[in-house]
Protein backbone atom coordinates (compact mmCIF):
# COMPACT_ATOMS: atom_id res chain seq x y z
CA UNK A 1 0.00 0.00 0.00
CA UNK A 2 2.16 2.59 0.91
CA UNK A 3 5.21 1.80 -1.38
CA UNK A 4 2.62 2.06 -4.32
CA UNK A 5 1.75 5.74 -3.24
CA UNK A 6 5.41 6.36 -2.66
CA UNK A 7 5.62 4.54 -6.44
CA UNK A 8 2.75 7.14 -7.71
CA UNK A 9 4.19 10.06 -6.23
CA UNK A 10 7.65 9.81 -7.00
CA UNK A 11 6.34 9.16 -10.66
CA UNK A 12 4.11 12.24 -9.90
CA UNK A 13 7.33 14.02 -9.38
CA UNK A 14 9.30 12.53 -12.42
CA UNK A 15 6.22 14.03 -14.47
CA UNK A 16 6.71 17.24 -12.92
CA UNK A 17 10.37 17.13 -13.80
CA UNK A 18 9.92 16.58 -17.01
CA UNK A 19 7.38 19.15 -18.12
CA UNK A 20 9.37 21.30 -16.27
CA UNK A 21 12.17 20.63 -18.65
CA UNK A 22 9.86 20.48 -21.90
CA UNK A 23 8.45 24.00 -20.26
CA UNK A 24 12.54 24.97 -20.36
CA UNK A 25 13.09 23.81 -23.79
CA UNK A 26 9.98 24.92 -25.54
CA UNK A 27 10.88 28.79 -23.98
CA UNK A 28 14.57 28.46 -24.59
CA UNK A 29 13.94 27.19 -28.50
CA UNK A 30 10.64 29.05 -28.96
CA UNK A 31 10.91 31.42 -32.55
CA UNK A 32 9.90 34.19 -30.77
CA UNK A 33 12.10 36.28 -28.65
CA UNK A 34 11.31 36.02 -24.88
CA UNK A 35 12.78 37.70 -21.82
CA UNK A 36 12.22 37.63 -18.49
CA UNK A 37 12.71 40.78 -16.13
CA UNK A 38 12.58 41.21 -12.36
CA UNK A 39 9.98 43.80 -11.13
CA UNK A 40 12.47 46.60 -12.25
CA UNK A 41 13.33 45.43 -15.49
CA UNK A 42 16.75 43.62 -14.85
CA UNK A 43 16.60 40.22 -17.11
CA UNK A 44 16.73 37.49 -15.35
CA UNK A 45 16.54 34.69 -18.38
CA UNK A 46 16.61 35.33 -22.28
CA UNK A 47 15.99 32.81 -25.15
CA UNK A 48 18.05 31.37 -27.61
CA UNK A 49 15.62 34.01 -30.09
CA UNK A 50 15.96 36.95 -27.65
CA UNK A 51 20.50 36.33 -28.46
CA UNK A 52 19.90 35.86 -31.74
CA UNK A 53 17.55 38.97 -32.71
CA UNK A 54 19.21 41.23 -30.20
CA UNK A 55 22.93 40.02 -31.08
CA UNK A 56 23.46 40.11 -27.02
CA UNK A 57 24.77 37.06 -25.40
CA UNK A 58 22.25 35.23 -21.94
CA UNK A 59 25.62 36.34 -19.99
CA UNK A 60 25.42 39.99 -21.66
CA UNK A 61 21.70 40.78 -20.35
CA UNK A 62 21.55 39.14 -17.41
CA UNK A 63 21.56 41.52 -15.07
CA UNK A 64 21.41 44.50 -17.96
CA UNK A 65 17.36 46.01 -18.19
CA UNK A 66 16.10 45.63 -22.39
CA UNK A 67 17.55 49.20 -22.68
CA UNK A 68 20.64 47.43 -23.63
CA UNK A 69 19.11 47.31 -26.84
CA UNK A 70 16.22 49.77 -26.58
CA UNK A 71 16.16 53.32 -25.75
CA UNK A 72 15.25 54.62 -29.34
CA UNK A 73 11.79 55.78 -28.95
CA UNK A 74 10.59 59.26 -27.56
CA UNK A 75 10.33 59.16 -23.30
CA UNK A 76 6.71 59.13 -23.96
CA UNK A 77 6.68 55.82 -25.40
CA UNK A 78 8.00 54.56 -22.48
CA UNK A 79 6.14 56.39 -20.09
CA UNK A 80 3.19 54.74 -21.62
CA UNK A 81 5.09 51.66 -21.40
CA UNK A 82 5.03 51.57 -17.59
CA UNK A 83 1.57 52.93 -17.11
CA UNK A 84 -0.13 50.10 -18.50
CA UNK A 85 2.66 47.15 -16.76
CA UNK A 86 3.48 48.49 -13.06
CA UNK A 87 0.52 51.16 -12.84
CA UNK A 88 -1.88 49.22 -14.14
CA UNK A 89 -0.56 46.05 -14.14
CA UNK A 90 -1.69 45.41 -17.76
CA UNK A 91 -0.27 43.98 -20.84
CA UNK A 92 1.69 46.39 -22.93
CA UNK A 93 1.39 45.88 -27.01
CA UNK A 94 3.09 48.34 -29.37
CA UNK A 95 5.73 48.75 -32.01
CA UNK A 96 9.21 50.15 -31.14
CA UNK A 97 12.70 50.50 -33.18
CA UNK A 98 15.39 48.77 -31.25
CA UNK A 99 19.28 48.59 -32.04
CA UNK A 100 21.09 45.34 -32.02
CA UNK A 101 24.30 44.89 -30.48
CA UNK A 102 26.28 45.31 -34.27
CA UNK A 103 24.36 48.89 -34.44
CA UNK A 104 21.86 47.68 -36.59
CA UNK A 105 18.38 49.55 -36.20
CA UNK A 106 15.37 46.82 -36.46
CA UNK A 107 11.49 47.21 -36.04
CA UNK A 108 10.04 44.60 -33.07
CA UNK A 109 6.63 44.01 -32.04
CA UNK A 110 6.77 43.83 -28.44
CA UNK A 111 4.04 42.48 -25.94
CA UNK A 112 4.90 42.57 -22.43
CA UNK A 113 2.87 40.80 -19.48
CA UNK A 114 3.20 41.69 -15.38
CA UNK A 115 3.54 38.41 -13.75
CA UNK A 116 1.07 38.88 -10.31
CA UNK A 117 2.39 37.02 -7.14
CA UNK A 118 -1.02 35.41 -6.25
CA UNK A 119 -0.68 36.02 -2.59
CA UNK A 120 0.20 39.60 -2.69
CA UNK A 121 -0.89 40.67 -5.91
CA UNK A 122 2.51 42.16 -6.47
CA UNK A 123 4.69 42.00 -10.01
CA UNK A 124 7.01 39.49 -9.26
CA UNK A 125 8.46 39.38 -12.96
CA UNK A 126 7.45 40.66 -16.25
CA UNK A 127 7.76 38.27 -19.57
CA UNK A 128 9.01 39.75 -22.50
CA UNK A 129 8.29 38.36 -25.84
CA UNK A 130 9.91 40.79 -29.36
CA UNK A 131 9.31 39.93 -32.39
CA UNK A 132 11.29 41.10 -35.71
CA UNK A 133 8.82 43.01 -37.99
CA UNK A 134 11.63 44.96 -39.90
CA UNK A 135 10.67 43.31 -43.34
CA UNK A 136 6.73 44.29 -42.92
CA UNK A 137 7.61 47.72 -41.76
CA UNK A 138 10.02 48.21 -44.98
CA UNK A 139 7.43 46.76 -47.18
CA UNK A 140 4.65 49.21 -45.47
CA UNK A 141 7.27 52.03 -45.91
CA UNK A 142 7.58 51.17 -49.48
CA UNK A 143 4.10 50.97 -50.10
CA UNK A 144 3.32 54.32 -48.90
CA UNK A 145 6.08 55.73 -50.45
CA UNK A 146 4.24 54.25 -53.84
CA UNK A 147 1.10 55.79 -52.82
CA UNK A 148 2.61 58.84 -52.13
CA UNK A 149 4.57 59.48 -55.21
CA UNK A 150 1.67 57.84 -57.25
CA UNK A 151 -0.78 60.22 -55.86
CA UNK A 152 1.45 63.27 -56.40
CA UNK A 153 2.51 62.38 -60.16
CA UNK A 154 -1.32 62.15 -60.77
CA UNK A 155 -2.58 65.32 -59.46
CA UNK A 156 -0.12 67.16 -61.61
CA UNK A 157 -2.05 66.19 -64.69
CA UNK A 158 -6.00 66.59 -63.07
CA UNK A 159 -4.91 70.05 -62.03
CA UNK A 160 -3.74 71.36 -65.75
CA UNK A 161 -7.20 69.88 -66.81
CA UNK A 162 -8.88 71.52 -63.75
CA UNK A 163 -7.04 74.82 -64.86
CA UNK A 164 -7.54 74.29 -68.69
CA UNK A 165 -11.25 73.09 -68.19
CA UNK A 166 -12.02 76.15 -66.08
CA UNK A 167 -10.51 79.09 -68.62
CA UNK A 168 -12.98 77.34 -71.30
CA UNK A 169 -15.47 77.94 -69.16
CA UNK A 170 -14.96 81.66 -67.63
CA UNK A 171 -14.06 82.77 -71.46
CA UNK A 172 -10.68 83.75 -70.96
CA UNK A 173 -10.14 82.31 -74.76
CA UNK A 174 -13.75 83.33 -75.62
CA UNK A 175 -17.64 82.27 -75.78
CA UNK A 176 -18.07 78.36 -75.79
CA UNK A 177 -21.40 77.73 -77.12
CA UNK A 178 -24.34 76.21 -74.73
CA UNK A 179 -23.62 72.32 -76.08
CA UNK A 180 -19.97 72.98 -75.66
CA UNK A 181 -19.86 74.86 -72.18
CA UNK A 182 -22.00 71.68 -71.19
CA UNK A 183 -19.56 68.99 -72.55
CA UNK A 184 -17.06 70.95 -70.91
CA UNK A 185 -18.31 70.63 -67.47
CA UNK A 186 -18.40 66.91 -67.92
CA UNK A 187 -15.14 67.02 -68.37
CA UNK A 188 -14.83 69.50 -64.72
CA UNK A 189 -16.79 67.00 -62.98
CA UNK A 190 -15.33 63.17 -64.14
CA UNK A 191 -11.67 65.22 -63.31
CA UNK A 192 -12.81 66.57 -59.94
CA UNK A 193 -13.67 63.06 -58.97
CA UNK A 194 -10.62 61.26 -60.40
CA UNK A 195 -8.72 64.12 -58.24
CA UNK A 196 -10.91 63.20 -54.87
CA UNK A 197 -10.18 59.80 -55.49
CA UNK A 198 -6.36 60.38 -55.76
CA UNK A 199 -6.28 62.78 -52.71
CA UNK A 200 -7.83 59.87 -50.58
CA UNK A 201 -5.17 57.45 -51.35
CA UNK A 202 -2.36 60.24 -50.98
CA UNK A 203 -4.57 60.99 -47.21
CA UNK A 204 -3.71 57.28 -46.45
CA UNK A 205 -0.03 57.85 -47.03
CA UNK A 206 -0.27 61.17 -45.42
CA UNK A 207 -1.34 59.99 -41.90
CA UNK A 208 1.68 57.53 -42.11
CA UNK A 209 4.20 60.04 -43.34
CA UNK A 210 2.68 62.62 -40.47
CA UNK A 211 3.87 59.86 -37.91
CA UNK A 212 3.63 61.45 -34.77
CA UNK A 213 6.96 62.57 -34.95
CA UNK A 214 6.08 65.71 -33.36
CA UNK A 215 4.40 63.72 -30.60
CA UNK A 216 1.15 66.17 -31.57
CA UNK A 217 -0.28 69.21 -30.45
CA UNK A 218 -2.85 69.78 -28.01
CA UNK A 219 -5.89 69.64 -29.92
CA UNK A 220 -9.60 70.99 -29.03
CA UNK A 221 -11.75 68.66 -30.22
CA UNK A 222 -14.81 70.54 -29.95
CA UNK A 223 -13.72 73.53 -32.18
CA UNK A 224 -12.79 70.70 -34.62
CA UNK A 225 -16.10 69.11 -34.65
CA UNK A 226 -17.44 72.63 -34.88
CA UNK A 227 -15.34 73.79 -37.97
CA UNK A 228 -16.37 70.55 -40.01
CA UNK A 229 -19.90 71.22 -39.22
CA UNK A 230 -19.53 75.30 -39.73
CA UNK A 231 -18.23 74.37 -43.37
CA UNK A 232 -20.99 71.14 -44.55
CA UNK A 233 -23.95 73.84 -42.97
CA UNK A 234 -24.86 75.14 -46.57
CA UNK A 235 -24.73 71.38 -47.84
CA UNK A 236 -26.86 69.88 -45.18
CA UNK A 237 -29.29 72.68 -45.65
CA UNK A 238 -29.21 71.96 -49.15
CA UNK A 239 -29.91 68.27 -48.43
CA UNK A 240 -32.72 69.29 -45.97
CA UNK A 241 -30.97 67.58 -42.91
CA UNK A 242 -31.86 68.49 -39.54
CA UNK A 243 -28.31 69.01 -37.35
CA UNK A 244 -28.36 68.04 -33.56
CA UNK A 245 -25.10 69.38 -32.01
CA UNK A 246 -23.60 69.23 -28.18
CA UNK A 247 -20.63 70.87 -27.20
CA UNK A 248 -19.44 70.16 -23.54
CA UNK A 249 -17.62 73.23 -22.22
CA UNK A 250 -15.13 73.79 -21.39
CA UNK A 251 -13.72 70.61 -22.85
CA UNK A 252 -9.83 69.20 -22.03
CA UNK A 253 -7.51 68.96 -25.16
CA UNK A 254 -6.40 65.52 -26.54
CA UNK A 255 -2.93 65.29 -27.80
CA UNK A 256 -3.31 64.87 -31.57
CA UNK A 257 -2.75 66.41 -35.04
CA UNK A 258 -5.10 68.91 -35.78
CA UNK A 259 -5.08 68.36 -39.57
CA UNK A 260 -5.55 64.24 -38.75
CA UNK A 261 -8.55 64.87 -36.39
CA UNK A 262 -10.23 67.19 -38.72
CA UNK A 263 -9.89 64.52 -41.66
CA UNK A 264 -11.59 61.93 -39.51
CA UNK A 265 -14.29 64.27 -38.60
CA UNK A 266 -14.96 65.26 -41.82
CA UNK A 267 -15.10 61.23 -43.22
CA UNK A 268 -17.21 60.83 -40.36
CA UNK A 269 -19.71 63.75 -41.15
CA UNK A 270 -19.57 63.58 -45.13
CA UNK A 271 -20.42 59.83 -44.55
CA UNK A 272 -23.53 60.44 -42.44
CA UNK A 273 -24.71 63.29 -44.67
CA UNK A 274 -24.35 60.88 -47.91
CA UNK A 275 -26.17 58.08 -46.47
CA UNK A 276 -29.14 60.05 -45.21
CA UNK A 277 -32.58 61.13 -46.66
CA UNK A 278 -33.75 64.60 -46.65
CA UNK A 279 -35.70 64.99 -43.83
CA UNK A 280 -33.39 62.95 -41.28
CA UNK A 281 -31.22 64.39 -38.32
CA UNK A 282 -27.36 64.32 -38.11
CA UNK A 283 -26.36 64.66 -34.32
CA UNK A 284 -23.05 65.40 -33.05
CA UNK A 285 -22.10 65.23 -29.44
CA UNK A 286 -18.93 66.33 -28.09
CA UNK A 287 -18.26 65.90 -24.32
CA UNK A 288 -16.63 64.02 -21.41
CA UNK A 289 -16.42 60.66 -19.72
CA UNK A 290 -14.52 60.02 -16.40
CA UNK A 291 -12.60 57.06 -16.09
CA UNK A 292 -14.31 53.54 -15.49
CA UNK A 293 -18.15 55.67 -16.98
CA UNK A 294 -19.64 53.36 -19.73
CA UNK A 295 -18.88 54.85 -23.27
CA UNK A 296 -21.68 53.16 -25.53
CA UNK A 297 -20.53 49.64 -24.40
CA UNK A 298 -16.69 50.63 -23.54
CA UNK A 299 -15.51 51.13 -20.35
CA UNK A 300 -12.13 53.19 -20.44
CA UNK A 301 -9.57 53.12 -17.42
CA UNK A 302 -8.84 56.69 -17.95
CA UNK A 303 -11.06 59.99 -18.67
CA UNK A 304 -11.74 60.37 -22.32
CA UNK A 305 -13.28 62.81 -24.62
CA UNK A 306 -15.76 61.59 -26.99
CA UNK A 307 -17.37 62.48 -30.27
CA UNK A 308 -20.39 60.60 -31.91
CA UNK A 309 -21.32 61.59 -35.30
CA UNK A 310 -24.98 59.65 -35.51
CA UNK A 311 -27.07 59.40 -38.28
CA UNK A 312 -30.88 58.45 -39.56
CA UNK A 313 -29.33 56.97 -42.48
CA UNK A 314 -29.45 53.19 -44.38
CA UNK A 315 -27.35 51.89 -41.94
CA UNK A 316 -25.25 48.84 -42.48
CA UNK A 317 -26.25 45.16 -42.45
CA UNK A 318 -25.38 43.16 -39.54
CA UNK A 319 -23.14 40.81 -41.72
CA UNK A 320 -20.87 43.51 -43.00
CA UNK A 321 -20.35 45.39 -39.92
CA UNK A 322 -17.05 43.53 -39.18
CA UNK A 323 -15.38 44.40 -42.59
CA UNK A 324 -16.41 48.27 -42.47
CA UNK A 325 -12.96 49.67 -41.60
CA UNK A 326 -11.27 47.33 -43.77
CA UNK A 327 -9.40 49.63 -46.95
CA UNK A 328 -11.70 49.68 -49.90
CA UNK A 329 -14.26 47.74 -48.52
CA UNK A 330 -18.12 49.46 -48.82
CA UNK A 331 -21.15 47.93 -47.08
CA UNK A 332 -23.64 47.13 -49.88
CA UNK A 333 -26.08 49.64 -48.22
CA UNK A 334 -23.68 52.09 -49.00
CA UNK A 335 -22.65 50.65 -53.20
CA UNK A 336 -26.32 51.47 -53.73
CA UNK A 337 -26.67 54.98 -52.78
CA UNK A 338 -23.60 56.32 -54.14
CA UNK A 339 -21.68 53.99 -56.65
CA UNK A 340 -18.21 56.64 -57.20
CA UNK A 341 -16.78 56.00 -53.22
CA UNK A 342 -14.21 53.57 -52.77
CA UNK A 343 -14.29 52.22 -49.52
CA UNK A 344 -11.22 54.38 -48.31
CA UNK A 345 -12.75 57.00 -45.83
CA UNK A 346 -13.61 54.82 -42.74
CA UNK A 347 -10.32 53.22 -42.76
CA UNK A 348 -8.58 56.27 -43.12
CA UNK A 349 -10.79 57.87 -39.86
CA UNK A 350 -9.51 54.88 -38.13
CA UNK A 351 -5.44 54.67 -39.03
CA UNK A 352 -5.40 58.29 -37.57
CA UNK A 353 -7.25 57.62 -34.67
CA UNK A 354 -5.17 54.34 -33.81
CA UNK A 355 -2.05 56.49 -34.66
CA UNK A 356 -3.55 58.81 -31.99
CA UNK A 357 -4.27 56.34 -29.44
CA UNK A 358 -7.69 56.64 -29.73
CA UNK A 359 -10.40 53.97 -30.10
CA UNK A 360 -13.70 53.80 -32.59
CA UNK A 361 -16.63 51.82 -32.55
CA UNK A 362 -19.91 52.05 -34.05
CA UNK A 363 -23.69 50.94 -33.89
CA UNK A 364 -26.01 50.60 -36.55
CA UNK A 365 -29.00 49.24 -37.62
CA UNK A 366 -30.40 48.94 -41.55
CA UNK A 367 -33.35 51.65 -41.62
CA UNK A 368 -32.66 53.37 -38.56
CA UNK A 369 -28.58 54.51 -39.03
CA UNK A 370 -25.38 54.49 -37.54
CA UNK A 371 -23.84 55.88 -34.52
CA UNK A 372 -19.50 55.99 -34.73
CA UNK A 373 -18.30 56.77 -31.63
CA UNK A 374 -14.76 58.07 -31.01
CA UNK A 375 -12.68 58.50 -27.52
CA UNK A 376 -9.49 59.96 -27.36
CA UNK A 377 -7.13 59.88 -24.09
CA UNK A 378 -7.08 63.42 -22.35
CA UNK A 379 -3.89 65.34 -22.57
CA UNK A 380 -2.55 65.12 -19.23
CA UNK A 381 -2.43 68.29 -17.14
CA UNK A 382 1.70 67.97 -17.05
CA UNK A 383 1.97 68.11 -20.23
CA UNK A 384 -0.13 70.89 -21.24
CA UNK B 1 -3.72 108.57 -68.85
CA UNK B 2 -3.87 104.58 -68.04
CA UNK B 3 -1.57 103.24 -64.89
CA UNK B 4 0.86 100.59 -65.58
CA UNK B 5 0.05 97.12 -64.89
CA UNK B 6 1.13 94.60 -61.87
CA UNK B 7 4.48 92.63 -63.30
CA UNK B 8 4.62 89.33 -62.29
CA UNK B 9 6.73 86.25 -62.89
CA UNK B 10 5.71 82.83 -63.07
CA UNK B 11 8.78 80.26 -62.54
CA UNK B 12 7.57 77.04 -63.45
CA UNK B 13 8.99 73.88 -65.37
CA UNK B 14 5.43 72.62 -66.68
CA UNK B 15 4.81 74.28 -70.24
CA UNK B 16 1.09 73.49 -70.08
CA UNK B 17 0.43 74.89 -66.58
CA UNK B 18 3.33 77.78 -67.43
CA UNK B 19 0.74 78.65 -70.58
CA UNK B 20 -2.37 78.40 -68.58
CA UNK B 21 -1.00 80.91 -65.94
CA UNK B 22 0.10 83.23 -68.50
CA UNK B 23 -2.79 83.10 -70.48
CA UNK B 24 -5.28 83.63 -67.39
CA UNK B 25 -3.01 86.39 -66.00
CA UNK B 26 -2.46 88.41 -69.10
CA UNK B 27 -6.28 88.31 -69.59
CA UNK B 28 -7.00 89.82 -66.32
CA UNK B 29 -4.38 92.99 -67.58
CA UNK B 30 -1.19 91.88 -66.00
CA UNK B 31 2.48 92.20 -67.07
CA UNK B 32 3.43 88.57 -67.36
CA UNK B 33 7.24 86.95 -67.40
CA UNK B 34 8.00 83.43 -67.13
CA UNK B 35 10.75 81.30 -66.33
CA UNK B 36 11.25 77.62 -66.59
CA UNK B 37 13.36 76.99 -63.85
CA UNK B 38 14.74 78.88 -60.61
CA UNK B 39 18.08 79.78 -62.07
CA UNK B 40 16.52 80.89 -65.06
CA UNK B 41 14.04 83.05 -62.96
CA UNK B 42 17.57 84.21 -60.92
CA UNK B 43 18.74 85.82 -64.59
CA UNK B 44 15.37 87.51 -65.20
CA UNK B 45 15.77 89.29 -61.76
CA UNK B 46 18.87 90.76 -62.26
CA UNK B 47 17.33 93.29 -65.00
CA UNK B 48 14.21 93.92 -62.78
CA UNK B 49 11.73 93.51 -59.50
CA UNK B 50 8.19 91.89 -60.21
CA UNK B 51 5.36 92.85 -58.23
CA UNK B 52 4.59 89.79 -57.44
CA UNK B 53 6.55 85.86 -58.10
CA UNK B 54 4.33 82.79 -58.46
CA UNK B 55 6.67 80.13 -57.72
CA UNK B 56 6.55 76.00 -58.26
CA UNK B 57 8.61 74.01 -56.21
CA UNK B 58 9.44 70.84 -58.30
CA UNK B 59 11.80 71.81 -60.80
CA UNK B 60 14.85 70.70 -62.83
CA UNK B 61 18.40 72.69 -62.58
CA UNK B 62 17.43 74.94 -59.75
CA UNK B 63 14.17 73.97 -57.74
CA UNK B 64 11.57 76.52 -55.68
CA UNK B 65 13.55 75.83 -52.38
CA UNK B 66 17.03 76.40 -53.84
CA UNK B 67 15.49 79.49 -56.08
CA UNK B 68 14.16 80.88 -52.56
CA UNK B 69 17.52 80.34 -50.88
CA UNK B 70 19.62 82.31 -53.12
CA UNK B 71 16.91 85.31 -53.86
CA UNK B 72 17.19 85.42 -49.97
CA UNK B 73 21.03 85.61 -49.97
CA UNK B 74 20.98 88.18 -52.59
CA UNK B 75 18.56 90.41 -51.84
CA UNK B 76 17.13 92.35 -49.12
CA UNK B 77 13.51 93.18 -50.62
CA UNK B 78 11.45 90.58 -52.17
CA UNK B 79 7.92 90.73 -53.65
CA UNK B 80 5.43 88.70 -52.37
CA UNK B 81 6.37 85.25 -53.27
CA UNK B 82 3.25 82.71 -53.82
CA UNK B 83 4.49 79.14 -53.73
CA UNK B 84 2.11 77.20 -56.03
CA UNK B 85 2.39 72.98 -55.82
CA UNK B 86 1.33 69.65 -55.51
CA UNK B 87 3.77 69.09 -53.15
CA UNK B 88 2.20 68.66 -49.98
CA UNK B 89 4.20 66.50 -47.51
CA UNK B 90 4.70 68.72 -44.05
CA UNK B 91 8.21 68.60 -44.23
CA UNK B 92 7.87 70.03 -47.59
CA UNK B 93 5.67 73.09 -46.52
CA UNK B 94 7.06 73.51 -43.17
CA UNK B 95 10.43 73.79 -44.68
CA UNK B 96 9.70 76.22 -47.67
CA UNK B 97 7.65 78.48 -44.92
CA UNK B 98 10.72 79.20 -43.17
CA UNK B 99 11.49 81.35 -45.85
CA UNK B 100 10.01 84.91 -46.89
CA UNK B 101 6.91 82.93 -48.48
CA UNK B 102 3.19 84.33 -48.39
CA UNK B 103 1.32 81.91 -49.33
CA UNK B 104 1.42 77.97 -49.97
CA UNK B 105 -1.04 76.82 -52.41
CA UNK B 106 -1.40 73.11 -53.74
CA UNK B 107 -2.50 73.33 -57.18
CA UNK B 108 -4.74 71.13 -57.57
CA UNK B 109 -6.93 72.36 -54.77
CA UNK B 110 -6.67 75.93 -56.04
CA UNK B 111 -9.15 76.98 -58.93
CA UNK B 112 -8.13 80.12 -61.43
CA UNK B 113 -10.47 81.84 -59.93
CA UNK B 114 -9.19 81.59 -56.59
CA UNK B 115 -5.34 81.86 -57.50
CA UNK B 116 -6.04 85.31 -59.54
CA UNK B 117 -8.29 86.78 -56.32
CA UNK B 118 -5.36 85.72 -53.80
CA UNK B 119 -3.04 87.40 -56.92
CA UNK B 120 -5.25 90.75 -56.98
CA UNK B 121 -5.31 90.76 -52.64
CA UNK B 122 -1.49 90.44 -52.10
CA UNK B 123 -0.53 92.71 -54.17
CA UNK B 124 -2.91 95.53 -53.29
CA UNK B 125 -1.29 94.88 -49.96
CA UNK B 126 2.47 94.79 -51.21
CA UNK B 127 1.10 98.63 -52.92
CA UNK B 128 -0.45 99.66 -49.61
CA UNK B 129 2.57 98.23 -47.47
CA UNK B 130 4.96 100.53 -49.64
CA UNK B 131 2.76 103.48 -49.74
CA UNK B 132 2.75 103.61 -46.29
CA UNK B 133 5.77 102.73 -45.57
Amino acid sequence: MLMDELRSSGKELGDHAEQLELFALAVRYAADHIIITDPAGCILYANAAAERLTGYSLDEMRGATPGLWGRQMGKEFYERFWQSVRDRKEQFIGELRNRRKSGEVYDAEVRVAPVLDRATGEVRCYVGIERDITAQKNLERTKNEFLSLVSHNLKTPLGTVAWYAEMLLDGTVGTLTHEQSAYVREVQTANARMLQLVRQLLSVSRIELAVTASGGEAVDLGEVVATVLRERAAELARRQLTLDTYYEHPLAPVRGEQVLLREAVENLVANAITYTDPGGTLTVRVFHKSANEEVYGHHFLEDRVVVVVGDTGCGIPRAEQERLFEQFFRASTARERDANGIGIGLHLVQRIVRKLHGDIWFRSDVGTGTEFYLAFPHLRATEA
Amino acid sequence: MTEKPHTILIIEDDTAQREALLTRLQREGFAVDTARNGSHALTLLETYTPDLILLDLNMPVLSGKGFLEQVQARRTHLPPIIVLTNDERLSEVSEVLEHAVTDYLVKADTSMERLVALVRERLTASVSCVSSG
